[in-house]
């Protein structure tokens, strides 16, 4: 996919993606208080921000940067230098960007097109043709390249990913409206009466030449440029711009609340899951740490679940995820529930309905079962135990 | 803290691997899966760079395929550094215009490829192979020859029982000043309480063990860098540092089927893979294994990737492997990407990589004697009777042998 010329100078790369993950994800509670929501755990083994570093090493991109600012320690030490996605290429690679001050002012990120705009210098050094802007909070399978030839082929200046959504849910997503060649001619945040059911995933491709000049020139004129779908996509129409709908069709969610997250690893277990994890030429990498394998006790009962890389079980797990190294005592019930890495559950215990945190600790004999509402366990909490009865 | 390389080490990979075939006709012994995602090379390259040994030579008779494809730059285990690394040395290149075979002696392969050492600039080269499965602190087994100020440090454990597979494996007698007094077979120590296995784990000056290699070739002798170490045990003053942990020398089908049975029991799991340092090895990115509604499985061991529909009890499952419904495996070992299908079922087993069992196939084994189908085959007649799969199993391998 990259273009070399020999010369050094004009060395160009014909696209580089910018994966945003600086969103806190504030719906998921405890959950992200401490961590980034693209850092948030999945499916047993996996974080939310792997899908898109996956994709991008499937879909052939060598050169990534990821735009942190919310609680980035976990998630920038998790990206490392990218090698667990194959991306720690010697001209390229994955590249962590952080806001930093500067001369002209601190310089936070205040929304997903003003990110852009305070690291273009580092887009700029890899001279690309193309932009690919990503979010790092979805869950979704994507051929990056097919959605670059088709900005190509219809000579745009903005691609925008839709996905197809069911007309109720529609006012919850920004909806593009198109004409009969899939350009998109108007474009409505959250709509009341939406008109149509394309909503855009936060996967843009744009020219970067073209984008450039839009976040340069309205930096001087004082013009809000914050955001890509408030701000840049209407400009972008306003001006006609050719602004193009790409229609994906797959699984793609969004995990932005305790129960979608909840229901997309329950969903998850399934081995006939849309996703197919286990098809091995569209792979979803992750950090691996080393373990050893996970043992089942004698006594262990475990049905229709995932279980990961060194745990203990000597309970009974059922339609759950038990994620690495996670220690489940004898006469233990795990049910319908997510327990993330490193957490210890001693015996009798039961947990149903519930989103346990890594590094967890129940003590014997302890209760957590959600009814309607999911219940979550942070990460490091300890329940039960001694004279811990009010609390839990 | 210690100075960068002041220690190397030396994989002495030139193990017969006749013992333990059928597992080890494609591949050495080094290179045997273990314990659902390990390989025997996993122990003694954690051992040393645990230890901080930065630079690795790798010693073998043969191809190096099985072995360079798993340790690759040795990234895992931290040998993708600035300086040292790993070497690869096969003895089918250091034979070329020698005349001399893979059968007369190694010892020829390290004269060659000796200054490798000298390179590395460390003071100290640790001697390790893969028969003995263990997990040894190399940095106290340093330690503990700088105290005693012996010329060489040699591993032992002592053993309450050996078995009868265990006969060419070396036993020692020690003194009261810690030092080896002499060495011999341990089919001649069978019938004593207590057996000093000697683990083949030497450690020693880089000096010394330069010339004692030279000093071999010089006279001509072809023969093993073994039979040089257990000869210097004896002439020179020899430490010997007792080793305490899980020991298991995997020399037969059995004892290797034992030692993977052995991590059932979580003491043992816990001494060999984690102990005093967790074993790495090569990370694959592997999905959740997927336990169905009809799938029952307890006592055993379960890599990343499996799909669990069958029963299971007792038995050690390899990555990706699948097993389907009604399908019984007991007490058997199956390595990665084997396919068990429905109503199968298998006792006293152990399936090499990639076997597919076809539905309602039976085979059953004994404790004592395993059996044992090779890479890639395909199982699908139903043999009733244990010994007549036995029979027909371990003729297609005598048969594989004679080529």
């Amino acid at each position: 996919m990259v273009l070399h010329s020999f010369s050094k100078k004009t060395m160009k790369n014909e696209i580089i993606a910018m994966i945003l993950a600086g969103g806190q994800g504030s719906r998921l509670g405890k959950l992200t208080r401490t961590i980034a929501k693209p850092a948030v755990p999945f499916g047993g083994k996996y974080r939310i921000i792997d899908f898109s570093l996956s994709n991008c090493s499937n879909s052939g991109i060598r050169t990534v940067g990821v735009v942190t600012q919310y609680q980035p320690l976990e998630l920038n030490s998790h990206i490392g230098n990218g090698s667990h996605w194959g991306l720690d290429h010697k001209d390229g690679g994955v590249t962590i960007l952080q806001p930093h001050s500067s001369l002209d002012g601190e310089k936070w990120f205040e929304g997903t097109a003003h990110a852009i705009y305070q690291n273009i210098s580092y887009i700029d050094s890899n001279n690309p043709t193309y932009l690919l802007i990503l979010s790092g909070d979805h869950i979704y399978k994507m051929d990056y390249e097919h959605m670059l030839n088709f900005h190509k082929k219809k000579k745009a200046t903005a691609t925008v990913a839709v996905i197809h959504v069911p007309f109720e849910e529609a006012s919850r997503f920004g909806i593009m409206n198109t004409d009969n060649t899939d350009r998109i001619i108007d474009f409505e945040e959250k709509p009341a009466k939406p008109k149509s059911n394309l909503a855009s995933m936060g996967i843009y491709i744009f020219t970067w030449e073209v984008l450039r000049r839009y976040l340069m020139e309205s930096h001087a004129t004082g013009q809000n440029m914050d955001d890509f779908g408030k701000n840049v996509i209407p400009s972008f129409l306003a001006n006609g711009e050719n602004v193009f709908a790409y229609a994906f069709e797959g699984y793609w969610k969004d995990v932005g609340t305790i129960e979608s997250l909840w229901e997309a690893n329950m969903a998850f277990i399934d081995p006939d899951h849309e996703l197919h994890i286990r098809d091995k030429s569209w792979r979803i990498y992750s950090k691996n740490p080393v373990a050893p394998p996970h043992y089942l006790t004698g006594n262990a009962t475990v049905r229709e679940s995932l279980v990961v890389d060194g745990c203990y079980i000597a309970g009974d797990v059922d339609h759950s995820i038990i994620a690495q190294n996670v220690k489940i005592g004898a006469n233990s019930v795990v049910r319908d529930s997510i327990v993330m890495a490193n957490t210890v559950i001693g015996k009798n215990v039961t947990i149903e309905r519930a989103i346990v945190g890594e590094h967890a600790v129940f003590a014997d004999n302890a209760q957590i079962i959600g009814d309607q509402e999911i219940e979550v366990v942070g990460y490091n909490e300890v329940i039960g135990g001694l004279n811990d009865d009010e609390e839990k | 803290m210690m100075r960068k390389n002041k220690i190397c080490g030396i994989l002495n990979l030139t193990e017969s691997r006749l013992a333990t075939n059928p597992l080890t006709l494609f591949r050495p012994v080094a290179a045997l899966p273990f314990g659902c995602r390990y390989r025997l090379i996993d122990f003694p390259l954690t051992n040393l760079t645990t230890a901080g040994v930065e630079t690795v030579g790798v010693f073998l008779n043969d191809s190096l395929r099985s072995i360079y494809d798993h340790v690759r730059s040795g990234k895992e285990w931290g040998l993708d550094s600035v300086d040292g690394g790993l070497f690869f040395f096969s003895a089918l290149s250091a034979d070329r215009g020698t005349g001399l075979r893979g059968t007369d002696g190694d010892i020829y392969n390290y004269f060659k490829n000796i200054e490798f050492i000298e390179k590395s600039g460390a003071d100290y080269v640790v001697v390790m192979g893969t028969r003995m499965l263990c997990n040894v602190d190399v940095k106290a087994v340093l330690r503990s020859h700088i105290e005693q100020g012996a010329d060489i440090t040699v591993v032992y454990k002592s053993v309450d029982y050996l078995s009868k597979e265990d006969e060419h494996v070396s036993c020692m007698t020690i003194g009261d000043d810690g030092l080896v007094k002499g060495l011999k077979s341990c089919s001649l120590q069978m019938k004593e309480n207590k057996a000093l296995v000697n683990m083949e784990i030497y450690l020693m000056k880089s000096s010394l063990l330069m010339r004692l290699i030279r000093n071999v070739v010089a006279e001509n002798e072809h023969c093993n860098l073994n039979d040089v170490l257990h000869q210097a045990m004896i002439k020179l003053p020899t430490n010997g540092f007792e080793y305490t942990g899980y020991l298991k020398s995997i020399n037969s089908v059995k004892s290797y089927f034992d030692a993977n049975i052995d991590m059932l029991q979580e003491a043992n799991m816990t001494a060999l893979l984690k102990g005093s340092q967790s074993i790495h090895t090569k990370v694959k990115n592997e999905v959740p294994t997927f336990y169905a509604r009809t799938s029952d499985v307890s006592d055993s061991l379960v890599a990343n990737g499996c799909i669990m529909n069958g029963e299971v009890t007792h038995s050690v499952i390899f990555r990706n492997v699948t097993i389907e419904k009604n399908a019984v495996v007991n007490s058997s070992i199956i390595l990665q990407g084997s396919y068990i299908g429905s109503g199968a079922e298998l006792r006293y087993v152990i399936l090499d990589k990639q076997v597919r069992i076809e539905p309602n196939t039976k085979l059953i084994g004994t404790k004592d004697k395993p059996i044992v189908i090779e890479k890639n085959s395909v199982i699908s007649r139903i043999f009733e009777e244990g010994e007549q799969v036995l029979k027909g199993v371990s003729q297609f391998h005598r048969n594989e042998l004679e080529v």
